[in-house]
C-alpha cells in the first residue's frame, strides 16, 4: 500500500470528521463522525456505494443525530438542536474508539490488498461494527450491513481495475 | 442551549443495547452541557477556581479540559 498517500487520506478524513463533530456540537471525534466524513470524501468511493441506496453524506449525518435523539427520548429527554462547537486549537481530540476503528479500516485495506486507502474501506469497516452508534446509524438508514459490505467491496474492485 | 429536560426513567436492564445507547447519548449531552455552562460562567466573570469548585474537580483539571477553547486572551487572564 502507498503509505504516504494513504496517510493523507486518513488525515483528510480525520480533519473532516473533526468538522462534523464540531458541527454536531461535540468536541471529541468519534467513529461515526469518520463515517460521515467518508460518505462525503472527495474520492467518491463511499459516496458512490451509498448513492446506490439513495443515501448521501447529509443523510448519514442526520441519522447519527437521530440515533442520539432517539436514545435520549427513551429516557424522556429532548436535547434540542446542538449549537456548533468552535474547533479546539491544538492537537486532534478523538475517542479511543476512533483509533480502534481506523486500525480496523487499515486491516480491511490490507485484506483486500489495496494499493491506496479509500473511503470505501471505511464503509467496509463500518459494516463490521455490530453494536453502538455506527451500527445504529446504518440500521436507521435501512442499510443491511452484509449488502453494504458487498457493494463497498465491489466498488473497491471496480476502482482497481 | 439545552432545554426540555424531563427524565422519565431509564431503559429496562433487560435491554442492555438500549440502555447503553442511552448512556452514550447522555454522556454526549453532559459533555455539551458542561462546555456550554463553563463558557457561560467564564463569560460572566467566574474564575477557574469557581468553575472547578462547581464541577467538583481541581482547578488544574477544569483548566486543562476547557482552557484551550477559550483562546489566548482568556487563558492569559489566569485565575481571576
Amino acid at each position: 500500500m502507498r503509505r504516504i498517500a494513504s496517510m493523507k487520506v486518513i488525515n483528510d478524513l480525520l480533519t473532516e470528521a473533526e468538522r462534523v463533530a464540531n458541527r454536531l456540537g461535540e468536541s471529541v471525534v468519534a467513529p461515526e463522525h469518520v463515517l460521515v466524513a467518508a460518505a462525503g470524501h472527495p474520492d467518491g468511493a463511499a459516496a458512490a456505494v451509498l448513492a446506490a441506496s439513495g443515501i448521501d453524506a447529509g443523510m448519514v449525518e442526520a441519522a447519527v443525530v437521530g440515533v442520539h435523539d432517539d436514545a435520549l427520548a427513551a429516557v424522556g429527554l429532548d436535547a434540542g438542536v446542538a449549537s456548533p462547537t468552535a474547533p479546539s486549537p491544538g492537537v486532534f481530540r478523538g475517542t479511543d474508539a476512533v483509533g480502534e476503528f481506523l486500525r480496523s479500516v487499515q486491516e480491511q485495506a490490507k485484506a483486500y490488498d489495496a494499493d491506496l486507502l479509500s473511503s470505501a474501506h471505511i464503509l467496509v469497516a463500518a459494516t463490521l461494527v455490530q453494536r453502538g452508534t455506527i451500527a445504529r446509524t446504518l440500521d436507521r438508514l435501512g442499510l443491511d450491513r452484509d449488502d453494504l459490505r458487498r457493494a463497498a467491496v465491489a466498488e473497491l474492485g471496480a476502482r482497481t481495475r | 442551549m439545552i432545554d426540555g429536560m424531563d427524565l422519565r426513567g431509564v431503559p429496562a436492564p433487560e435491554d442492555p443495547e438500549a440502555a447503553l445507547a442511552a448512556v452514550v447519548a447522555l454522556r454526549r449531552l453532559a459533555d455539551r452541557l458542561e462546555r456550554e455552562a463553563v463558557d457561560e460562567a467564564l463569560a460572566q466573570g467566574w474564575s477557574w477556581s469557581m468553575v472547578a469548585e462547581a464541577l467538583g474537580v481541581t482547578k488544574q483539571a477544569a483548566h486543562k479540559k476547557h482552557a484551550r477553547r477559550q483562546g489566548p486572551r482568556r487563558d492569559a487572564r489566569g485565575d481571576r
